[in-house]
């Protein structure tokens, strides 16, 4: 331990002193600093005072602004009641009015000719004007309240109900043709379209903001047009599947055409081809019946009539013709005036070429009656002659007899022979002709060397009927077998050979030669007798007949018209040259014999006898 | 003696009248068409005809004709003596003035009775 030095004590007082002074020093710099503050705070206090006094002052102002708006908006509220008044006035004027529009409004929709109703969100009728009943046969009384599903088909339920809500939700529409229930059940095709709206009407409105949603529903009964078009669908599909072309023309200057029904088509054209404007060239015409065709119509115009009937040919497309029926009926109007032409055309190449066979047959079978009525009646006239001769014969015998000579006695009796003989032939020949004619032969089939057969019968025939004539013949030597009935190829032979020595004079030459080849042999007859005259050559086989020239030469003229049925059965022919030098018959046969039995029927009988 | 020509072409026929009219005590003359019937019709004057119809070269109708055209032979009386025997054919005949009309087949009395009237009634005129 250590006491304190006086120095040490100076020391101390002196720093105690810095210390003092220091502090009186920052002492008085924070007096002076207060003060300044205070100066400020007091001068800062003075400005709000009078910043309130001012404001207050403002205030006193605004309040004397204000009672005097009060003042105005007084006299601005009188104005405004004396104007509502005036419009209160005005109001009733205009629902006046709105009422007679309503009214108005009204009266349209209960005589609209479109039926018009209002249903709510559960279909339920709310209003039906009188047209929307009328179409269901039920009065809006029987409907209102009612659900619109009592008029649809029960099938018809789930789609309808789709669609209704679906117009409810604005997602859908019932724009469409539906079909509805009547009062009596029956069925009617409506054409309907809806709109929804928004109705403000609080009595039945439910839902949150008190108002519902509504919907006007359109209706027009369209089941008579419905019919009307579903009749023509169908009569278009008919007209279309039919055979007939039906068409329309005007009656004006060109008859223009104004319809042609497509099946048209089934001449290879389409109906665009003749709504043309070069249609009266006619180049659908067959060119033979243009004038017709025309003179036909014009016929039409000139009498006056309303019906043409006529028929032409056709030119197709593909260029062939078909023959058509055509039937014009004129149509007019309540004047009578003609205003066009509703025509039918159908194809009748058939029912031609049936009538064209038709009247073929009947020709033929006409040919065939004549025929028949001409032979009977050429054959009766032949017996007649004969007849004649024994009647007058034996009338002379009876009733001269002790008058006559023995020899005129002699003379009638042969003349009776030379009759029945006469008859006897004629008979002999229609009953082979007859045969012949109607195929009813019977046909021994022999096959046999034809040159050995020849040689014998043309011996034959040289010591018979041939006596009196130069008969001379050749016959090939070389074997040929022929297959067919002997005794018709005799009786062909012997009839032209009979023929060439009745027509020849006596000591004359008639020739017989044969030859053959391989499918054929033909037999020539010559003879230098009185020969056929032309006219005679073409009817010489036709029953009957007998050349002009003759003379007293008898016969029946019934040889010729059997050998000519015969050489036809045989499928053979025959050939004749002529002058009055001498005839040359030529006949040739198959070498095997194919009898064609010909068809039973009278018609293809004549007609293989044409042939 | 009164002279009949006989137009026929069957000869056989043509005999037997010629026979009936000779023994009947008629000259009777021939021809086998109405060709020659004709010439000897102008050349002969018959006092009557017995004409057949259908003959070749010419008819009886055509014969018929030809003789009325000429008016010394046009009253010669005329007998169709044919097989035509249908109504049609008869009322063509009597249309071109036959003054009878015979079918055959025909007795030779009958025949005989028919010439005689012809000429029976000539002669009465005559």
């Amino acid at each position: 331990m250590h006491e304190d030095s006086p120095q040490e004590r100076i020391e101390e007082l002196e720093r105690r002193l810095r210390e003092e002074t220091e502090r009186r020093v920052a002492l008085e710099h924070e007096i002076s600093k207060i003060k300044v503050q205070f100066e400020t705070q007091l001068s800062q206090r003075t400005d709000l005072l009078q910043e309130v006094i001012g404001q207050l002052q403002k205030e006193i102002a605004q309040r004397d602004e204000v009672e005097g708006k009060l003042r105005q908006r007084t006299e601005d509220m009188d104005t405004f009641i004396q104007q509502l008044k005036y419009e209160m006035d005005d109001r009733k004027n205009v629902e006046q009015t709105l009422r007679l529009s309503e009214e108005r409004f009204r009266s349209v929709i209960e005589n609209a000719p479109v039926g018009i109703c209002v249903i709510d969100a559960h279909g339920m009728f709310e209003y039906l004007n009188p047209a929307y009943c009328l179409i269901y046969g039920y009065l809006p009384d029987d409907l209102i309240g009612e659900s619109i599903m009592d008029v649809m088909p029960k099938t018809k339920h789930d789609e309808f109900y789709k669609a209704y809500s679906g117009v409810f939700r604005g997602e859908d529409s019932l724009q469409g043709e539906w079909e509805m229930l009547t009062n009596n059940g029956e069925l009617v095709t409506v054409l309907m379209d809806a709109v929804s709206f928004i109705s403000s009407d609080v009595q039945t409105g439910n839902s949150a903001d008190g108002e519902t949603k509504k919907l006007i529903i359109f209706a027009l009964d369209i089941t008579e047009r419905k019919r009307a078009e579903d009749m023509f669908k169908r009569a278009k599909v008919v007209i279309d599947q039919s055979p007939a072309v039906i068409y329309q023309f005007a009656h004006r200057s060109g008859f223009p055409l104004e319809f042609v029904s497509d099946n048209i088509s089934q001449f290879g054209y389409a109906p665009s081809d003749f709504i043309a404007p070069k249609l009266e060239e006619l180049w659908y015409v067959h060119s033979d019946d243009r004038a017709t065709f025309m003179n036909s119509f014009t016929g039409l115009r000139a009498q006056n009539i309303d019906h043409l009937r006529r028929e032409f040919r056709l030119k197709t497309r593909s260029g062939l013709h078909c023959w058509v029926e055509d039937n014009i009926v004129a149509s007019r109007d309540e004047n009578g005036k003609i205003t066009r032409y509703q025509g039918v055309l159908f194809d009748i190449t058939e029912r031609k070429k049936a009538e064209e066979e038709i009247s073929k047959a009947l020709e033929k079978e006409r040919e065939l009656v004549q025929l028949k009525t001409r032979f009977v009646t050429i054959a009766s006239h032949e017996f007649r002659t004969p007849l004649t001769s024994i009647m007058l014969a034996a009338g002379i015998l009876n009733d001269f007899g002790s008058m006559l000579t023995p020899e005129q006695h002699t003379e009638n009796l042969l003349l009776i022979r030379e009759g029945v003989e006469h008859m006897t032939q004629l008979l002999d020949d229609l009953l082979m002709f007859s045969r012949v004619d109607a195929t009813s032969m019977a046909v021994n089939y022999t096959t046999f060397d034809i040159s050995s057969w020849c040689e014998e019968f043309a011996h034959r025939i040289q010591n018979t009927m041939g006596r009196a004539h130069d008969f001379e013949y050749s016959v090939p030597q070389r074997e040929c077998s022929y297959t067919g009935d002997e005794s018709l190829l005799k009786q062909m032979l012997e009839r032209l050979l009979s023929n060439a020595f009745k027509y020849s004079p006596e000591r004359s030459t008639v020739r017989f030669d044969v030859s053959y080849d391989e499918q054929f042999v033909a037999f020539t007859i010559v003879d230098k007798g009185i020969g056929i005259l032309q006219e005679d050559v073409v009817r010489i086989f036709e029953p009957f007949h007998r050349g002009a020239n003759i003379g007293n030469i008898g016969g029946t003229g019934m040889g010729l018209a059997i050998l000519s049925k015969l050489v036809e059965l045989h499928s053979g022919t025959i050939q004749v040259q002529s002058s009055l030098q001498g005839t040359v018959f030529t006949l040739a046969l198959p070498l095997t014999l194919q009898i064609t039995i010909p068809n039973s029927t009278r018609l293809e009988h004549v007609s293989s006898h044409n042939n | 003696m009164k002279k009949v020509l006989v137009i026929e072409d069957d000869e056989s026929i043509r005999r037997s009248v010629g026979m009936m009219l000779r023994i009947s005590g008629f000259e009777a003359f021939y021809a086998e068409n109405g060709s020659i019937g004709l010439q000897l019709a102008q050349q002969s004057m018959p006092d009557v005809v017995i004409c057949d119809i259908a003959m070749p070269v010419m008819d009886g109708y055509k014969f018929m004709e030809e003789l009325k055209k000429n008016s010394t032979t046009a009253k010669i009386p005329v007998i169709f003596l044919t097989a035509k025997a249908s109504e049609e054919d008869i009322q063509k005949g009597k249309a071109l003035g036959v003054n009878a009309y015979l079918t055959k087949p025909i007795w030779p009395a009958d025949l005989l009775k028919a010439v005689q009237e012809q000429i029976g009634g000539s002669t009465t005129v005559a």
